[in-house]
C-alpha cells in the first residue's frame, strides 16, 4: 500500500520539478529554503517559530543585496554586513555556476578568522589556552567571525584578549617565545620587534614601523623590563596589521595585481596550515620565491604533507558537511534514551568527533572523492561502539580506527554522527536526510516552496514505518512537489535507526524499505532506483553533480566566499579532477594554490 | 544581593582615561559629572496571558494589591519606581486578511518593525505565502532604536546586545538592525560579554605619570599609525570604509570614561567570576541554559542580566538589551514544548486545533519565569548606589514583549512594564494609559481557548483570544521618542534624531500607523501623531 502511494507521488515527479525550481549548483550562502520542508508529524501551518527542517547551503539570509529605503531621517550609518555566506563577500547576480574567465575582485583587508587566530597564538607564542580565563581558548573571548567593519564590541574584545595573553606569557613560563634576549641589552627590544614583528606582520616591519613600537620602550616614567614587554607584546597583538591580512601589493600582471611573496606565503598558510607562515615559508618569501607556480606547488606539496595540514582538512569536511552552530549536526544530537538504550548522551561528541576523523583520516591520508562515500574506516569509543553493533568493552575513551562492515556503513553519511542528529528525538527523519544529500551534497536547488496545504493528514499508530508515515504526510500535491525527490535517499537509509544502528525492522512495526527512485541530478531530472545505502553511496561517488558540488565547496572553503563566475572557471577544472578515480581530495587543494586567482587579485569592490 | 553594593560616596565620580589630554584635542571631562542615563530592554518572543500579566487598574498609582494577583507580583517590592505604559500598540501587526499590516509573516514583519518603526522588505501581500524570501527572510528598510540611540550619543559605536543562550537570530527573530536590511547580531556567549567588560575596568585611580598609562597611550598612537600607513593605498571603498571605522573606534577609546565601580570587584559582588560566567556560556550542544542554576539562585539568563548590569556601571554603552531566545524549550521549568507552539497553544507550528494538555498552565509558567528575571534585573540595578540614587534610578529598564496575546498576535494593549525613571525623566510609581486615561482598559482575552471554561479548538486566524482593535492604539512611537529624550538623544528641525541636533526628538519611524505598513512602503513615510507622551513624564 505505502509503495504504491510512493508511486503515485513519483507520477508528479515530472511535472511538478518545474514548479518546485530545482536546478544544480545552488551558491553557497543564496538564504535557503528554511522552514519550507516538514520535518516531522504536525507541522506546516502558517508558521510561527521558523525552525528550519532543511538544511540550507549556508545559514544567513541576503543582506546585502537588498537595497534598503533609507529610513526617515534616522542616523544611524553602516555597521556590520549581514551575513550571507561568508564574511567577506556574497553571491554575485550573474549566474555562478558558468565559468567568466578573469581574477575576482577581493578584500585587501581580509581579517583573520577566529580559528585561525587561535592557531596563530599557538605557533607564534606556543599558548594555547589561557589559564585566567579558566582555560579557554583565547578564540574563545574574542566576537565571533563577521564581515565588514569592526564594531566597538570587537574592538574591545581583541584589545582584551591580547592584553590578557600578553600579561600571560610574558608572567608565564612562555616568555621565551616572545623575548629571546636579555631586556636590559641595549637592542634587544629594537631586535624583538624585528623579529617578532616579521612573523606576527608576515613581513618585514618598515623602519618607520619599528621606530614606532620604540616609542614603547622611552616612556617618561619608565616601566620595568617587563611592563615594557608585556606592552609590546600587547601592541603587536592589537595592531590591525596583526588582526588583519593586508593585500598590498602593486605590481600589474596584465589586467591584474600581483600579490607579493609575502602575500602568496600568507595567503599559503592561512588556507592549509589556518595559521602564519613557518621559517622555511618565510625564508622562500624574503628570497622572491613564491612568485611562479611551480614555486607555489613545491611550498604547497611541502606543506600538505606537514600534520599541521590535518586540521585544515578537518575544517574542511565541517564546511563541506555544513557542520555549524545552529545546524542539525549540533541540534539534533538528543534521542529518547529509553526507547534507544545504545544511545547515551555521552555519545554525542564521539559521534561528531568520528566524523571529523573519518574527514580527516580520508582527505590527509591520500584518499579521494569516492572515498569519502565508500570508505569502511571508523573511529570507535566505549560510548560509540554500541550503535555500530561492537562491543564497548572492547574499546577505552579514545578513538579506535576500525574496519565497518562495508555494505551496511560506506563512507562519511553511514556514520551514526549524520544518521543520529538527522533524526527526531524518537524517530529517524528521512526527510531530514534525504534533504541534506539532495541540497548538499548533490548540489540541487529546491527553490522556494509552494504554499503549505490547508490540512495536512495528522499522525496515526496505523503507519507501520516512518517511511509511510511521511509519505502520507508529504503525499499532497503541494508537499510532493518537492518531497518526492528530497526525501528518497532519506528512505534507503531508513535501514539506520534515529541513533544511527542498523534496523531491517521499523519501531512502528513494519520492515524496511529501502528502496526508492533517487534523483542524482536536476539535469534532466531522471531518478534512479536505488535499493541499499552502499548503492546509494557509490551513485553518489559517481554522480557529476555531486562531484561538481564538491569542487565548487572546495574552492568556497578555500576563498572564503561564496564562489562566483570567475570561480566557475577553477570549479570546472577541480571538478573534472574529482571525477578522476583515485584523484586525491589533497591534491585538489594544490590544484587550487595553481589558479591564478589564488597569486593575483584584481582592484574593485568585492562582490 | 540583599545589600547595597556600595555606599553612598563614590557618587557620579567618573575617571578619565589620564592620556586624554594629549589626543587629538579632546577635552577631558571634569572629574565629577552627572551619572549617565540608559536603557535596558528585556525582550521576550510571544507575548503572554495578558489576562494575568495586566492589573486591572491601567491609569493611576500602583499599589502593591495591583501586581499582587498578576503575573508581575514579583515586582511589589519596586512598586515606587515602575511605569506601566498602557494603551500602547506596537506596529505592523499580521492579520488573515491583511488589514493592520504587511502579510509576510506573523513574527518576521512584527520583530522586523518593533523597534524600527519601518516595514520590512522584500513585500508580501499574501498572508499565507510560503516564499522564503517575504516570509523569513523579509528585513525592515530603517535602523533599530538600539542603533539610533547608540549613533546619536556614541557615534561610531554599537549597542551592547546580548542574545541569550547564546541562540541565533533570522529575520523571523531579529529584533536589532544597524541600518536597513542590516542585521545586528550582537554577543551570544557570556564569556565573550563578560571579556568585552573586563577591558573597561579600571585598576583604580590611574595617574598620568605611570607606565601603564603611557602604554594605553601610545598603543592607541602606534594603532593609529598603522591604519594611516594601509590608508595611504588605493583600496576600494568599502575597505577604506573598515580603516575609518576602525579609527572612530580609536577616537571612541580615547573619550571613554569610566565609572569607579566599574572593576573586578563589582563583577564579583554581581556573582560574575569567571567560572560563573564559564558555566553560563553554552558548549553549542543545546539544552536549557537559561533555567539551569549557576551559584546559588543565580541562573543562566540571571547570568545576562548581571551582565546588563556590570556593564550599566561600566557604561559600556547607553543602549543594552537582553534579547530571550525564540523557539525556546524551558525544560528547567518543567515545560517540554518550545516556546513558539506552546505560545498558540498547540505542539506544532499550526494555527489551530486541539488545545495541548495543560497549555495555559505552561504559557503562565514561562510568563512568571520572565517576571522573576526582570524583577531580578532590576533588584540588582537598584542595589548599586550611583549618584544621588541607584543605578536604576539613571536607568530606563524595560520588559517588552514581542506581541499582546501570544495565539493572537495582536500589537494593541502591547505588555510593557518600565523601570527606573531615566535620572528622574519618567514619572513612577504609575500606570498610565497613554490612550485615553482610562483607568479600565481590557486586559485581553487570553483564556477563551484552552481553559476549563473555554473551547478545546484553538483558533489562532480570527484573532479572538486577543484585545479588541479598536482599543489600545496609540502608536509606539511616542513611547519611543520619550526613551531616546530621557537619554538626551537630539533631533534636527524635522524632529526626526540627527547628528548634531538641538531640538526634542518628536518623531521615530516611517510609519506611526500600522495600516499603513500596508504595501511595505508603498504610501509616503508620514508620523501622524508626532511628539512623545508627555503623560510619561515626571512633572
Amino acid at each position: 500500500m505505502m509503495k504504491k502511494r510512493y508511486r503515485a507521488a513519483l507520477g508528479v515527479f515530472s511535472a511538478v520539478l518545474g514548479a518546485c525550481g530545482v536546478s544544480e549548483h545552488r551558491p553557497q550562502g543564496s538564504g535557503g529554503s528554511s522552514g519550507s520542508m516538514t520535518g516531522g508529524a504536525g507541522t506546516g501551518g502558517a508558521g510561527t517559530g521558523g525552525s528550519s527542517a532543511v538544511p540550507s547551503a549556508g545559514d544567513g539570509g541576503a543582506a546585502g543585496k537588498r537595497t534598503g529605503r533609507g529610513g526617515t531621517g534616522q542616523t544611524a550609518s553602516g555597521g556590520t554586513s549581514g551575513g550571507a555566506g561568508s564574511p567577506e563577500g556574497g553571491a554575485g547576480e550573474t549566474d555562478p555556476s558558468a565559468c567568466s574567465p578573469g581574477i575576482p575582485a577581493t578584500s585587501q583587508l581580509p581579517r583573520m578568522k577566529n580559528a585561525a587566530y587561535d592557531n596563530v597564538i599557538r605557533d607564534l607564542l606556543g599558548v594555547s589556552t589561557l589559564a585566567s580565563a579558566e582555560g579557554q581558548k583565547p578564540s574563545d573571548l574574542l566576537y565571533p567571525d563577521s564581515g565588514g567593519a569592526l564594531t566597538a564590541d570587537a574592538w574591545r574584545l581583541y584589545q582584551g584578549t591580547a592584553s590578557t595573553i600578553a600579561h600571560e606569557v610574558i608572567t608565564g613560563s612562555k616568555k621565551a617565545q616572545f623575548l629571546s634576549c636579555d631586556p636590559t641589552a641595549p637592542d634587544c627590544f629594537s631586535d624583538t620587534i624585528k623579529s617578532f614583528g616579521r612573523k606576527a606582520f608576515r613581513r618585514p616591519l618598515t623602519e618607520t614601523e619599528v621606530a614606532s613600537f620604540l616609542r614603547l620602550t622611552n616612556a617618561p616614567s619608565p616601566g620595568t623590563p617587563d611592563e615594557v614587554a608585556e606592552a609590546i607584546l600587547y601592541t603587536f597583538l592589537a595592531s590591525p596589521s596583526f588582526i588583519m591580512l593586508p593585500e598590498l601589493g602593486a605590481d600589474r600582471e596584465d589586467d591584474a595585481i600581483k600579490l607579493t611573496s609575502y602575500e602568496v606565503a600568507t595567503r599559503l598558510s592561512f588556507l592549509l596550515w589556518n595559521s602564519v607562515p613557518d621559517g622555511a615559508l618565510n625564508d622562500a618569501a624574503d628570497n622572491g620565491e613564491l612568485e611562479s607556480k611551480a614555486q607555489i606547488l613545491a611550498q604547497t606539496q611541502r606543506m600538505l604533507n606537514d600534520t599541521r595540514a590535518q586540521a585544515m582538512f578537518t575544517a574542511f569536511g565541517r564546511a563541506y558537511l555544513a557542520v555549524a552552530a545552529g545546524s542539525h549536526w549540533l541540534t539534533g544530537a538528543d534521542h529518547d534514551s529509553t526507547a534507544f538504550p545504545k544511545f547515551t548522551p555521552a555519545a554525542v561528541a564521539p559521534l561528531l568527533g568520528e566524523v571529523d576523523a573519518f574527514f580527516q583520516d580520508v582527505t590527509f591520508n591520500g584518499g579521494s572523492f569516492r572515498d569519502l562515500f565508500l570508505s569502511d574506516v571508523g573511529f570507535v569509543n566505549r560510548d560509540t561502539a554500541a550503535l555500530y553493533g561492537l562491543d564497548p568493552a572492547q574499546f577505552g575513551s579514545d578513538f579506535t580506527r576500525v574496519q565497518l562492515d562495508a555494505n551496511q556503513r560506506p563512507g562519511v553519511l553511514t556514520r551514526a554522527g549524520f544518521l543520529s542528529t538527522f533524526s527526531h528525538y524518537t524517530s529517524s527523519a528521512p526527510v531530514l536526510r534525504g534533504a541534506f544529500i539532495s541540497i548538499r551534497v548533490l548540489g540541487l536547488d529546491p527553490g522556494p516552496p509552494p504554499p503549505p496545504p490547508s490540512q495536512l493528514p495528522p499522525p496515526s499508530d496505523a503507519y507501520t514505518t516512518e517511511r509511510d508515515l511521511v509519505a502520507a504526510l508529504t503525499a499532497p500535491a503541494q508537499c510532493a512537489g518537492c518531497h518526492a525527490y528530497l526525501d528518497p535517499p532519506g528512505f534507503v537509509l531508513e535501514h539506520y535507526d534515529a541513533v544511527g544502528s542498523w534496523q531491517d525492522m521499523d519501531p512502528r512495526g513494519g520492515a524496511i524499505d529501502g528502496t526508492a527512485d533517487v534523483l542524482l541530478s536536476g539535469d534532466p531530472p531522471t531518478p534512479t532506483t536505488i535499493s541499499s545505502p552502499l548503492e546509494l553511496m557509490t551513485a553518489l561517488a559517481g554522480s557529476e553533480s555531486a562531484q561538481r558540488h564538491f569542487a565548487e565547496q572546495l574552492v568556497a572553503y578555500a576563498s572564503g566566499r561564496a564562489p562566483n563566475a570567475m570561480d566557475a572557471c577553477t570549479v570546472d577544472k577541480l571538478a573534472q579532477n574529482v571525477k578522476t578515480d583515485g584523484y586525491a581530495v589533497r591534491d585538489l587543494f594544490a590544484d587550487y594554490t595553481q589558479a591564478d586567482s589564488f597569486r593575483l587579485r584584481s582592484v574593485g569592490e568585492a562582490p | 544581593m540583599n545589600r547595597r553594593l556600595f555606599l553612598r560616596g563614590l557618587g557620579g565620580a567618573c575617571v578619565a582615561a589620564p592620556f586624554l589630554s594629549s589626543l587629538g584635542g579632546r577635552a577631558v571631562r571634569a572629574e565629577s559629572v552627572a551619572p549617565p542615563r540608559r536603557l535596558i530592554v528585556m525582550f521576550t518572543h510571544y507575548g503572554c496571558i495578558t489576562t494575568r500579566w495586566f492589573p486591572g487598574k491601567s491609569h493611576g498609582p500602583l499599589t502593591p494589591d495591583d501586581l499582587l494577583p498578576t503575573t508581575l507580583n514579583h515586582l511589589t517590592p519596586f512598586i515606587d519606581k515602575l511605569l506601566m505604559p498602557r494603551g500602547i500598540r506596537a506596529m505592523n501587526e499580521w492579520t488573515f486578511d491583511m488589514v493592520r499590516g504587511q502579510g509576510n509573516d506573523q513574527h518576521t514583519q512584527v520583530v522586523g518593525s518593533y523597534f524600527t518603526c519601518q516595514p520590512v522588505s522584500p513585500n508580501s501581500s499574501d498572508p499565507f505565502s510560503f516564499d522564503s524570501a517575504t516570509k523569513f527572510n523579509a528585513m525592515p528598510v530603517g535602523p533599530s532604536l538600539d542603533h539610533v540611540i547608540t549613533q546619536q550619543l556614541r557615534p561610531g559605536s554599537t549597542p551592547l546586545f546580548m542574545r541569550l543562550a547564546n541562540r541565533n537570530d533570522t529575520p523571523q527573530s531579529a529584533i536589532s538592525y544597524s541600518a536597513g536590511a542590516t542585521l545586528f547580531p550582537g554577543l551570544g556567549s557570556p564569556s565573550q560579554i563578560f571579556a568585552s567588560l573586563t577591558g573597561l575596568f579600571q585598576a583604580g585611580p590611574m595617574s598620568p605619570d605611570t607606565y601603564q598609562t603611557f602604554r594605553g597611550k601610545s598603543a592607541i598612537d602606534i594603532f593609529r599609525d598603522d591604519l594611516d600607513t594601509l590608508e595611504r593605498y588605493d583600496m576600494s571603498q568599502s575597505d577604506k570604509n573598515k580603516l575609518e571605522a576602525w579609527k572612530a573606534l580609536l577616537d571612541q577609546t580615547t573619550t571613554m570614561m569610566r565609572s569607579a565601580q566599574c572593576n573586578a570587584e563589582m563583577a564579583t559582588a554581581l556573582g560574575l567570576t569567571q567560572a560563573n560566567v564559564n558555566a553560563a556560556s553554552t558548549s553549542g550542544l543545546g539544552g536549557d541554559i537559561l533555567t539551569t542554576k549557576v551559584a546559588g539562585d543565580m541562573d543562566g539568563a540571571d547570568v545576562y542580566s548581571n551582565l546588563a548590569v556590570l556593564a550599566a556601571v561600566c557604561d559600556a554603552s547607553p543602549v543594552i538589551v537582553l534579547k530571550y531566545p525564540g523557539s525556546y524549550v524551558y525544560e528547567g521549568l518543567g515545560v517540554r514544548t518550545e516556546s513558539a507552539s506552546l505560545a498558540h497553544r498547540l505542539d506544532n507550528a499550526g494555527l489551530s486545533g486541539t488545545c495541548v494538555p495543560r497549555a495555559l498552565d505552561m504559557i503562565l509558567t514561562i510568563d512568571d519565569y520572565y517576571a522573576q528575571k526582570f524583577a531580578y534585573l532590576v533588584k540588582q540595578l537598584d542595589a548599586i548606589d550611583e549618584g544621588d540614587g541607584t543605578v536604576l534610578d539613571n536607568t530606563a529598564a524595560v520588559w517588552f514583549q514581542e506581541v499582546s496575546d501570544g495565539l493572537a498576535c495582536n500589537l494593541n494593549n502591547i505588555p510593557i512594564i518600565q523601570a527606573g525613571s531615566c535620572g528622574g525623566y519618567f514619572k513612577t510609581g504609575w500606570a498610565v494609559n497613554v490612550e485615553d486615561a482610562s483607568p479600565t482598559l481590557s486586559q485581553g482575552n487570553s483564556e477563551i481557548f484552552c481553559s476549563p471554561d473555554g473551547s478545546d479548538m484553538v483558533d489562532g486566524i480570527h484573532q479572538a483570544s486577543g484585545t479588541d482593535p479598536k482599543y489600545a492604539n496609540a502608536p509606539i512611537n511616542k513611547y519611543y521618542c520619550n526613551l531616546m529624550n530621557a537619554l538626551g538623544v537630539k533631533a534636527g528641525p524635522d524632529g526626526f534624531a540627527a547628528a548634531n541636533g538641538t531640538a526634542e526628538v518628536t518623531k521615530f519611524g516611517m510609519y506611526d500607523k500600522t495600516e499603513d505598513f500596508i504595501g511595505g512602503g508603498s504610501i509616503s513615510p508620514i508620523i501622524h501623531d508626532p511628539g512623545e507622551y508627555v503623560a510619561l513624564k515626571a512633572t
